[in-house]
């Protein structure tokens, strides 16, 4: 019984490796750190007020990043690296709204000569 | 015999040209690519923005021409609009930037003498190069001439490596600014130093070039003031 097994295992470990390289091969993985980066980008825009300012843009952004984990499900891995690349660009346009918008605001203040700018300038605990 | 050899060569070229008259009455359209391209030479075309959008406008570029070869070479269309996308919102990108950068400069009113370039980094490394070397000694000159102004000089990394370790490079990054320019003899008090690691990229970290972008310092000018910006604890 034993030394029977022993005779095949090696063809046995053979067709398993075989089997989980063809798997591999038909689902490539997922665009894991595009959805990392496009995450992060969402996460800054909030931070500097995009959800106030520029919300527009930041919502096309979330929605992309939606669109890309939903063809992750769908194992349609081109097109999740497509929509998180187009995501993570869309949150940078929308932080760079955001902090053009407050930019103007200080200039606005500037050209008034309001001293409450000191409290738009000041850096994000 | 000499007849029956006519015909089918007629008929080749009866097709061919049916097939040239196809391709002279539909011009190539993708309505993305035809946009992007529209708003890059919008953006380009403006002296500002080819200014201080220069960096996010070579990224557009870049991806227009290939949004235009992937549609030049019948790739799928949904090839061509991502990167007709990528170029449409990097002009955007570059348009808001300068938009900044001039709101800025007009709200410090140091016109020429000091721009608020950023200060580009090493992976990993928190010492400055040649250029913003040169940026600091003229922020410090800037300081010096108008001591009713201070200023928040903030750092930043690209996404490599963790938040953690991030947060801590991109505090050495503002930490060496403010060192440098109390060397030159600014008050500590005067300069508000912080971090905040990889958030708020100004470019993807999809490549090389972009994380350089992110690897940067910003300084904030502050509005003429007896009490500042520099008022706000620095946290290092």
């Amino acid at each position: 019984m034993r030394s029977r097994f022993s005779k095949w295992w090696p063809a046995l470990l053979a067709i398993v490796a075989s089997a989980a390289a063809l798997a591999a091969c038909q689902t490539p993985p997922p665009p894991t750190a595009q959805l990392n980066r496009a995450q992060t980008a969402i996460l800054g825009a909030q931070q500097d007020g995009a959800q106030q300012i520029s919300p527009t843009q930041l919502q096309i952004a979330q929605s992309k990043l939606s669109s890309a984990q939903a063809a992750v499900a769908q194992k349609d891995m081109e097109q999740a690296k497509y929509l998180a690349e187009e995501s993570e660009m869309d949150a940078i346009y929308a932080n760079q709204l955001a902090l053009t918008q407050k930019a103007e605001n200080v200039q606005t203040a500037v050209q008034r000569n309001q001293p409450a700018l000191e409290k738009a300038m000041k850096p994000k605990p | 015999m000499k007849y029956l050899g006519t015909p089918p060569m007629s008929g080749i070229l009866a097709v061919a040209g049916l097939a040239l008259a196809a391709c002279a009455s539909q011009p190539p359209q993708n309505a993305a690519l035809n946009q992007a391209r529209t708003s890059y030479s919008a953006a380009s075309g403006n002296s500002d923005t080819a200014r201080y959008g220069a960096y996010p406008l070579a990224e557009a570029q870049e991806n227009l021409v290939t949004a235009q070869q992937a549609w030049s070479n019948n790739e799928p269309a949904g090839k061509v609009t991502h990167y007709a996308n990528l170029a449409q919102t990097q002009s955007n990108i570059a348009e808001a930037i300068a938009k900044r950068r001039m709101a800025q400069a007009e709200s410090v009113n140091i016109g020429a003498e000091v721009t608020l370039g950023d200060m580009l980094f090493k992976t990993g490394k928190a010492d400055l190069n040649a250029r913003g070397q040169g940026e600091v000694g003229k922020l410090a000159s800037f300081l010096k001439n108008n001591p009713d102004r201070n200023i928040a000089v903030v750092g930043y990394t690209d996404s490599t490596g963790s938040r953690k370790v991030n947060t801590k490079l991109s505090e050495q990054r503002a930490a060496t600014v403010k060192s440098v320019l109390v060397s030159q003899g600014i008050p500590a008090d005067r300069i508000a130093a912080s971090g905040r690691g990889e958030d708020n990229p100004v470019a993807s970290n999809n490549t090389a070039k972009g994380r350089q972008q992110n690897r940067r310092v910003v300084v904030d000018i502050g509005s003429p003031t007896t009490t500042g910006v520099g008022s706000s604890t620095p946290t290092q």
